[in-house]
């Protein structure tokens, strides 16, 4: 379980650290205060800074038909620009975690400017692709460097942009699983259909079926059946009129519930972006205690953001006695600097009392 | 139990003063409009002294506290004035500001946060926010009823009267301002004079803590 987070250069971020943090997280703050992007930094530290990631960050900030411009002539817009703070890349990205094992990692990332590396890379690239002829100028070809460090070894890993594509360099599998939902990523039935099958397997779908009943209190079981060619995950009611029910056409909701909790299955830590999205107030304190159940269960932790007062008010109720339970809020000072304020129980319970605003 | 949405409360003046509740804080609105000091005072309810230390984190973490400038706590003695005093130095102590070293005196550096402790009545060993007001009736001939109603009233019960002060003062508003708790009273027109020499160390404590943003 991550303990400490700190981001240097990374999107908005110049420097923010986290300390604190605990097995549910939950993070609140205006608008551009850096919250999805709090997230992709925990992602891309907990997928073993697998370059691929910056990739997927751009498409689920519907930038994926961003292909990045070649060459220092037309001023070097690379695909991984976006990420580095104020679109700067001659500041390093630094990325650090610390586990409660005392498990410390370290991530920097760079974009390459030594004429001889390049030179390096763009032969690379060449040898990749001997079909393709291009000159040997390293104009060609853009490389981001991302350094690690992860249970004391150190490597390093290119990601290139020439004028064949993007290639992330070496794939690499994260030292342990993460899943990161985004505030309007539909479910994806496959892997919806893997997590759920995990959940039987470990003998845990109670804990999902109990989840959605928060939801629909006459849903009586789950299974996953063919709808439309595709496996899907279904619920059948008490009423043996109903026919199963794809879980997925139950509401967005039940729909991204149902994920968060399969999800936990195969995953140790959980990343959601604006949780409250699609969850009536009355279903959030329930969902709280079912997600903070199963996270128990699978000992996984879950790292949330939200807009939502009613949300925060909800977690304040069910974990006003918990400790498992984090509170913070990023605010962004005069001088543009982000940085997190962090609420402990006493902290939060007594903000809740006085009605102060906290999102 | 489902939570409702409520409507929240940022903090957007340059002071804040802290109360213990709706009296002191009807009081304190009045007092700080009669001061034309509306505009860069803040109050916020404590509601118990035990409370204070966490809305004092509470509100550190707050929005809109960059732009705070001073922080007023006002207090009733109640049986022990030090002991009073002391539990809102111990408050400012965890949270990380200045604390006073003594009541109605306010400390801190520029640029940051001050601070200021109020103990009530001032200058008195016990007593609460009544005893101020029925200082500043002293001269009220009203009062001689009240008082000659407290007397017969403590005689008819064989004992003493408890939280006497109270009583006393509630009596005064019966006559003078029906059905209205203190809070409110403050806010009636030309019931109260804030000229009085009662309330000086009140408007003292206030222009100073706003002195600072100035």
């Amino acid at each position: 379980m991550l303990t400490s987070l700190e981001i240097n250069n990374f999107r908005c971020f110049e420097s923010l650290k986290l300390n604190q943090l605990s097995r549910i997280n939950l993070i609140a703050g205006k608008n551009n205060v850096g919250k999805t992007a709090l997230l992709e930094a925990i992602f891309f530290a907990l997928t073993a800074g697998n370059p691929q990631t910056l990739m997927r960050f751009n498409a689920w900030r519907g930038l994926q038909k961003v292909r990045g411009e070649h060459g220092a002539a037309n001023g070097g817009e690379a695909v991984w620009s976006p990420v580095f703070r104020d679109f700067d890349s001659t500041r390093p990205i630094r990325i650090e975690t610390v586990t409660d094992q005392g498990d410390f990692e370290r991530f920097e990332l760079d974009v390459v400017t030594d004429p001889a590396e390049l030179s390096r890379l763009s032969k690379r690239v060449q040898t990749g692709n001997p079909a393709l002829t291009i000159a040997s100028s390293s104009d060609y070809v853009q490389a981001l460097r991302v350094q690690s460090v992860q249970a004391g070894v150190a490597r390093t890993v290119y990601m290139t942009s020439s004028a064949q594509g993007i290639d992330t360099g070496l794939q690499t599998l994260p030292p342990f699983e993460s899943a990161f939902f985004t505030s309007q990523q539909r479910v994806n039935f496959d892997e919806a259909a893997q997590w759920y099958t995990q959940l039987v397997r470990s003998g845990q779908e109670q804990l999902l079926l109990d989840g959605l009943r928060i939801f629909e209190p006459r849903l009586r079981s789950l299974a996953l059946l063919i709808y439309g060619g595709e496996t899907m995950l279904h619920g059948l009611l008490d009423q043996k009129a109903y026919p199963p029910v794809p879980v997925i056409l139950m509401g967005d909701g039940i729909g991204r519930v149902a994920s968060w909790i399969s999800a936990m299955s195969l995953s140790k830590v959980i990343l959601i972006d604006e949780i409250e999205n699609g969850l009536h107030y009355s279903v959030q304190e329930g969902v709280w205690r079912s997600l903070a159940q199963a996270a128990r269960e699978f000992d996984v932790q879950i790292v949330a953001t939200t807009h939502s007062h009613e949300m925060i008010m909800a977690a304040q109720q069910v974990f006003q006695d918990d400790s498992d339970f984090q509170y913070q809020r990023l605010s962004r000072s005069e001088d543009g600097h982000i940085h997190s304020a962090v609420y402990d129980r006493e902290t939060l319970s007594a903000a809740v009392e006085m009605n102060l605003e906290i999102r | 139990m489902s939570v409702r949405p409520a409507h929240t409360i940022t903090l957007h003046k340059p002071v804040l003063l802290f109360v213990e509740g709706a009296d002191d804080k009807g009081v304190l609105e009045a007092l700080t409009r009669w001061l034309h000091l509306e505009s860069r005072i803040q109050i916020l309810l404590m509601e118990g002294k035990n409370n204070l230390r966490g809305r004092l984190l509470a509100t550190r973490n707050a929005e809109g506290f960059a732009q705070v400038r001073a922080l007023g706590i006002v207090l009733d003695a109640d049986e022990d004035a030090k002991r009073s005093f002391q539990s809102a130095c111990d408050a400012l102590r965890v949270v990380g500001w200045p604390v006073p070293q003594a009541a109605a005196q306010v400390v801190g550096q520029a640029g940051a946060v001050r601070t200021g402790i109020l103990i009530l009545p001032p200058q008195q060993v016990a007593g609460a926010i009544e005893d101020v007001f029925l200082h500043a009736l002293n001269d009220s001939r009203l009062m001689r009823c009240v008082e000659d109603y407290a007397t017969c009233a403590a005689q008819t019960l064989g004992k003493a009267l408890e939280k006497p002060g109270k009583m006393r003062l509630q009596t005064y508003l019966a006559a003078t301002a029906v059905g209205k708790r203190l809070g409110e009273s403050a806010g009636v027109r030309d019931l109260w004079d804030w000229n009085h020499p009662a309330f000086a160390p009140l408007i003292s404590f206030l222009r100073e803590l706003t002195s600072v943003d100035e």
